[in-house]
């Protein structure tokens, strides 16, 4: 079942515990890292989506157990000795992720590909005073990584040429589907998208039409998925609005990120949607809104 | 008021290829827009004239002139795409108050898809009431929304495919890993840029247009890329090649 290579993923929040089971389930020895503290929440948060797989008839209870205990967790970096890919999905700070950079460099092998799976911070900057900033690029894996199918791979000015050719590799056998971007603010999916929140809550603000007037325009008029009210109060009213800032600053102001008042009132209401029952929508118990 | 009521249709830029799936086939007139002008009240009978003009302001003012031209008629007039507020564009209508926007985009027209409504300043609420009954019994959902540039479906895509130009433009990706990206990565039905080609890069520069000079924000600015494939004729799948090309040449964009 495991195919030689190994997987070092560090960080055990719910983004690290998506990349590490996906590494695991197509094969690759695959090691967790966190801090003391947080390694039973990993621990039960990969054992709760194993289950899930159970439930749902996709593994048996043996395979299970198969998988559970094959996945590492440890406290301290020894893993990354002998890991082919290092991918870090910690707290987003830049220090915090220089600082674990230069200590991964201290421990890893020459050719192994360091992987960020930052989502708002320059990967460029991150790279930046290590000895070979070559081997660093971005995985931008998308949540639940379980389940998303896109990686975005980013590259910086210094990403090895070979690097980036095994990045592709890796992404393809984790069974993703890969595109390659620019180190920019936001790379593809959360500059583009940004729109699609932003520009329907300037809409509402204007007073042009409700939420639940957008949301229903955009699903039965132009056939997405879930209306934009509906998705931020998915992904969390906080987030968005953190994105929005975040890429907006990063493009020095450009007006086209102009983050907007109500998402800033929504979060100082701590409306921040379903995960507090309550967004741009009030939600009962159990969800529904 | 029924699905069979008499409606007249002017065929201008944008009309729908499968315009019997917006308005049925009882009933309906087709008037050649070349006679608009000349030809009079041309169906006395028509409760709604249903205008596609998918233009510039200039030229939907003109084609809404044209109209009124052609003579008196108490029939709403529903205008597609508007790329101002209709307040305004109704405005070159000698009866602005029978003038009401609407929108769809034609890729996502099917029975039960939503079409947005929008009554400007000076229509009065039969003409919007008359349009909306009308595509209800044809068995479409409608929202009537305020009325402004764009309405909402087509300026929230519009500022989409701009910033995907944009990202194009500067060079982070290749036109394949953005649409691919968008599609996979956040669900949306197109990506960006191969659904700008199938609307037409021309009518997202209108639209873009639009918002721009009724806004006069930066936000709003259209991307240099888009104008200049408008600008060599480089439209979209109508014209061969807008962003993909699409005369199966391997061109690219």
């Amino acid at each position: 079942m495991e195919n030689g290579k190994k997987v070092l993923v560090v960080g055990g929040g719910t983004m690290g515990q998506g990349i590490a089971l996906v590494c695991a389930l197509s094969g690759y020895g695959t090691t967790v890292v966190d801090l003391p503290a947080a390694l039973p929440r990993t621990r039960a948060g990969i054992e709760k989506s194993l289950a899930d797989r159970v439930k749902k008839g996709r593994m048996s209870a043996a395979e299970m157990q198969g998988f559970l205990s094959s996945i590492r967790m440890e406290e301290g970096l020894d893993a990354a000795a002998d890991a082919d890919w290092i991918i870090e999905a910690i707290v987003e700070t830049l220090d915090a992720k220089k600082t674990l950079f230069a200590e991964i460099e201290k421990r890893m092998k020459v050719d192994a590909v360091v992987a960020t799976n930052t989502s708002s911070l320059s990967v460029t900057a991150m790279a930046a005073g290590m000895r070979n900033p070559g081997c660093v690029v971005g995985l931008h894996f998308f949540n639940p990584a379980t389940v998303m199918p896109l990686v975005e791979i980013v590259r910086t000015c210094w990403t090895d040429e070979a690097q980036l050719k095994k990045s592709f590799e890796f992404v393809t056998s984790i069974r993703k589907s890969p595109v390659l971007v620019k180190d920019t603010p936001g790379f593809i999916v959360n500059r583009i998208a940004r729109s699609f929140a932003v520009e329907s809550i300037k809409i509402v603000t204007e007073g042009i039409a409700t939420p639940r007037q957008v949301d229903r325009i955009m699903r039965l008029g132009g056939g997405f998925k879930m209306g934009p009210f509906e998705l931020m109060d998915m992904v969390g009213i906080d987030i968005n609005f953190a994105v929005t800032q975040s890429i907006f600053r990063a493009f020095f102001e450009e007006p086209r990120f102009r983050p907007q008042l109500l998402q800033q009132e929504l979060v100082n209401a701590g409306r921040l949607g379903r995960k507090t029952g309550h967004g741009v929508y009030a939600y009962e118990t159990g969800g529904k809104k | 008021m029924s699905a069979t009521t008499k409606v007249a249709v002017v065929p201008g830029p944008g009309t729908p290829k499968e315009l019997s799936t917006l308005l049925g086939t009882e009933g309906v007139t087709v008037w050649d827009p070349s006679l608009v002008e000349t030809s009079g009240a041309l169906d006395p009978e028509a409760r709604i004239v249903f205008l596609f003009a998918d233009a510039g302001p200039t030229e939907q003012k003109r084609w809404l002139a044209a109209l009124g031209r052609g003579g008196s008629t108490d029939a709403a007039v529903a205008l597609y795409a508007p790329v101002l507020s209709v307040s305004e564009l109704s405005m070159a209508y000698p009866w602005p108050e029978r003038v009401v926007g609407f929108g769809f985009l034609e890729q996502m027209l099917s029975p039960g898809s939503l079409i947005e409504i929008a009554p400007g300043l000076r229509t009065r609420p039969e003409a919007a009431d008359e349009v909306e009954v009308f595509l209800k019994a044809r068995g479409f959902e409608t929202e009537r929304v305020g009325d402004f540039s764009g309405l909402i479906l087509r300026r929230v895509l519009f500022m989409i495919i701009n910033e995907a130009a944009y990202a194009l433009w500067e060079g982070i990706a290749t036109r394949e890993d953005i649409d691919l990206a968008m599609k996979l990565g956040t669900n949306y039905p197109m990506g960006p840029l191969e659904w700008a080609d199938a609307i037409g890069l021309d009518r997202v520069y209108n639209g873009l247009k639009g918002l721009h000079e009724e806004y006069g924000d930066d936000r709003y600015r259209p991307c240099p890329l888009i104008r200049k494939l408008v600008m060599s004729g480089f439209t979209g799948k109508r014209a061969g090649r807008g962003f993909y090309p699409h005369n199966g040449e391997g061109v690219t964009a």
